[in-house]
């Protein structure tokens, strides 16, 4: 045991005494951190107050295109950028507006008409905002019909009953409608969103995405470590090592252990950095994350292993691992909502780590959870752990036997 | 001559190292390829089949706009989409904290009294913060009635203002605007009013922007060939020879281009021959866009080989950058998220530039649309392989 704990401590001092891997021990996370923290800026900008901005093309230039205009005016989701068309493309093409919508000319009259001509809509590609966007925008569609239908009826109840003359009727119809833009703007109706539990915190919300990628990083950190493995074995002193009276299992876990602890202190260093300087929400739970990330970082040391001992060069190791993280991150969900992707997908997904570790830090962060919440995910983590460890020592046992 | 050989030689020992062809070829066709499997369901249709699910609704009010809006729930098209359990506050409450469901929506007492007096009346929407995909198709159900609803009382209230000088009452209209909205639920919230046209499906989007990426992989493969041979000191060696510094390091050059230039023709190949993607229809566009990336790849990558000594903290590094400048670019995520700081900053990469480019032509923009991105990238390479160079040490 205590031979065991020698050869941690000589890994993790080894690793502290090389300038070069000192350096991007620390300073990576901490310049990863501080990137994320600038891409994501104040958190999910679907939970937050932000606005999207959307490019209007305004062809019509119309009465009921104006209605339209001003009940999108009133929402405080959208900012409105009044552009031409050419510039509209460019804005949603280059990501600076999240749509573009055109009204197209004789959109006014179109629906006087009863026959309403269709919006056109721009956007670089289908997500989540670009669906819950649309739907919004359709719904203004109704209730500028809503308005419109206002506007005639009243026209007609009065025409019907003789009450005005003829020229008077456009009159009428604008003055509903004014009036009814007014009750639009000034409207009780409405809903609003409540936090369930927790005050808040002063705390930047760590999105999903952010989570994900975050993840993902983790996983590339830390599983490269696993790889020291081999430089030792290509350096010959691997072997020098078996010969001296330590057992095998000393020296495998002395190199996982202290594969652990560099990877923990990474961790850290990610997870302090955006705490105090960034000052992100890691939820209220310490012992939690310490557990859960204690299982991931097993689980990735075992992949990390399980990989070494598959191949022959670091070369091949580096080659290996980043075909087999990025695939599976994305599957787990590092980079999306699992819910973007088909149900079988989403099954496979079960099998991969990362969406243990996901499905832990979603409790932990965005609920607020307690240490009960992560004793699930951290379990089937301990799982592929030995899992992978077990793979890996049938991969060593059938090259020694080749 | 020379000049051709070595970079035809240096051109064979990537493309026959299998190591690098995994990199540069395996890689983004298996990450294009799992992208397409798990983004298909986003842009088959343009909408996503999610699975039914539950959300709890409260109703404290029990009178006839709560009443109307569980119907509304209940309705046809939006049964499809959640199933409303009533269960108790307080059991509705603990579900949603824990994730078993995505949200709680409570119809608070006195709800539809407010409505008819003309008060404050608001739903309230507790949601899930773990779950903000299912949260926002919630929220829009509640967006929506609340919306129409505000809009019929806003219509009739608008008729009574133009009513009341002639005696009349604003109900008179409420059956026309009853049957406008008879009309409303007979199309639901298909997405038949606002028409879809001109988008990229996600395939096109995350193609160009794994494309991009993977011409910085193959820069990266420049920067260790470079370092190792330094490493190696056969560098040193062919400096012994006739052959001038300048002839060497253009030929090492030339032969990481034709590697770049072999990489985008096999992945623009394969994603249109396998997942049909679109790459616009200005072949001469495509040529220069990719040429200037190529090149400013190149360029980066000898300017990081002049920074950096041992070939393993390349391989440890580089692939760090290569991602972080890809995050940057939009490669992975839609600029839009980002705040603006960022979106000025993307501009530094190259992968930004690279990646309008692309997706402009994609828009089938034509040739003269990516004229800028492709002098920007000539010029951001052409500085970093000056600088790159005079820095360099062969020794």
């Amino acid at each position: 045991m205590s031979k065991l704990i020698h050869i941690t401590l000589m890994k993790v001092r080894l690793t502290l005494k090389d300038r070069g891997a000192f350096i991007w021990m620390f300073l990576a996370p901490i310049i990863f951190a501080g990137v994320m923290i600038l891409v994501f800026g104040n958190g999910d900008k679907s939970n937050a107050d932000a606005k999207y901005p959307i490019s209007i093309v305004d062809e019509d230039k119309g009465n009921n295109a104006a209605i339209l205009l001003e009940l999108l005016n009133q929402d405080k989701t959208f900012e409105l950028i009044n552009t031409d068309a050419q510039k509209a493309r460019q804005d949603v093409q280059n990501g600076k507006t999240v749509l573009g919508l055109v009204i197209p000319e004789g959109f006014s009259k179109s629906i006087d008409d009863g026959n309403a001509k269709k919006l056109e809509v721009l956007k670089l590609q289908d997500n989540d905002s670009t669906v819950a966007m649309m739907a919004i925008v359709q719904n203004y569609l109704y209730q500028l019909k809503l308005g419109i239908t206002a506007g005639n009826e009243a026209e007609a109840q009065l025409a019907s009953r003789k009450l005005i003359k003829t020229e008077e009727g456009k009159k009428i119809k604008e003055k509903v409608q004014a009036a009814f833009l007014k009750n639009m703007e000034s409207s009780k109706i409405g809903y609003q969103s409540k936090k369930l539990t927790r005050e808040n915190l002063g705390l930047n919300a760590l999105s999903s995405t952010a989570i994900g990628v975050f993840v993902m990083f983790i996983m590339f950190f830390v599983s490269g470590g696993a790889g020291n493995i081999l430089e030792e074995k290509e350096t010959g002193t691997w072997n020098r090592l078996l010969s001296t009276p330590t057992g095998t299992f000393s020296i495998l876990g002395g190199y996982v252990l202290g594969t652990f602890m560099i990877g923990w202190i990474q961790t850290a260093v990610l997870i302090l950095v955006s705490r105090y300087v960034f000052h992100v929400n890691w939820g209220s739970s310490p012992l939690g994350l310490i557990l859960l990330f204690s299982s991931f970082l097993f689980a990735v040391i075992g992949l990390g292993t399980a990989l070494a001992a598959l191949v022959k060069s670091r070369g091949q190791l580096s080659a290996l691992t980043t075909i087999i993280v990025m695939p599976t991150s994305l599957i787990a969900g590092c980079m999306w909502p699992r819910d973007f992707m088909p149900n079988t997908v989403q099954k496979i997904a079960d099998y991969v780590p990362q969406s243990w570790v996901l499905k832990g830090m979603t409790d932990l962060v965005a609920r607020g959870s307690d240490i009960n919440a992560v004793y699930f995910p951290s379990a089937v983590l301990m799982l592929f752990t030995i899992v992978f460890f077990l793979v890996g020592s049938m991969f060593l046992r059938q090259k020694s036997r080749a | 001559m020379k000049l051709l050989s070595i970079a035809w030689k240096d051109f064979m020992v990537y493309v026959t190292d299998r190591r690098s062809i995994a990199l540069i070829v395996l890689m983004p066709i298996i990450l294009i390829l799992v992208l397409g499997v798990c983004l298909s369901t986003v842009f088959s249709n343009g909408g996503m089949s999610i699975d039914n699910f539950e959300v709890a609704v409260v109703d404290k009010d029990k009178d006839q706009f709560a009443t109307q809006f569980i119907d509304f729930l209940k309705s046809e098209d939006i049964k499809k989409l959640v199933t409303v359990i009533q269960i108790p506050e307080d059991e509705a409450r603990d579900r949603v904290s824990r994730g078993k469901i995505p949200a709680m929506i409570v119809l608070p007492e006195g709800y539809s009294k407010a409505i008819h007096e003309d008060r404050e009346a608001k739903i309230e929407l507790y949601l899930d913060p773990g779950d903000a995909f299912r949260g926002k198709i919630v929220e829009g159900l509640v967006k929506s009635y609340s919306g129409v609803l505000a809009a019929v009382h806003g219509a009739n209230d608008a008729a009574d203002t133009v009513f009341k000088d002639y005696g009349l009452n604003g109900n008179l209209i409420t059956p026309a605007v009853m049957k406008t909205i008879s009309e409303i639920d007979g199309t639901g919230l298909a997405e038949n009013t606002v028409q879809k046209k001109q988008s990229l499906s996600a395939m096109q989007y995350y193609s160009a922007g794994i494309l991009v990426m993977y011409i910085l992989f193959v820069g990266m493969l420049g920067t260790i060939s470079v370092i190792e041979e330094r490493e190696q000191k056969t560098l040193l060696r062919l400096m012994s020879t006739t052959v001038s510094r300048g002839v060497i390091l253009s030929g090492k050059l030339l032969g990481l281009y034709f590697l770049g230039v072999f990489d985008v023709m096999v992945l623009i190949i394969f994603t249109k021959f396998a997942f049909g993607v679109d790459w616009g229809s200005s072949i001469p566009g495509l040529v220069v866009l990719s040429g200037a990336m190529i090149f400013a790849a190149c360029g980066l990558a000898m300017l990081i080989a002049s920074l950096m000594k041992s070939a393993r903290a390349v391989g440890a590094i580089n692939p760090v950058i290569v991602m972080l400048l890809s995050m940057l670019g939009g490669s992975m995520i839609p600029l839009f998220v980002m705040p603006p700081v960022m979106q000025i900053l993307s501009k530094i990469t190259l992968n930004n530039w690279a990646l309008n480019g692309y997706i402009s032509l994609m828009f089938h923009s034509g040739f003269q649309s990516i004229i800028t991105p492709a002098l920007v990238l000539c010029a951001m390479g052409s500085v970093f392989l000056t600088v790159g160079i005079m820095r360099l040490k062969l020794n």
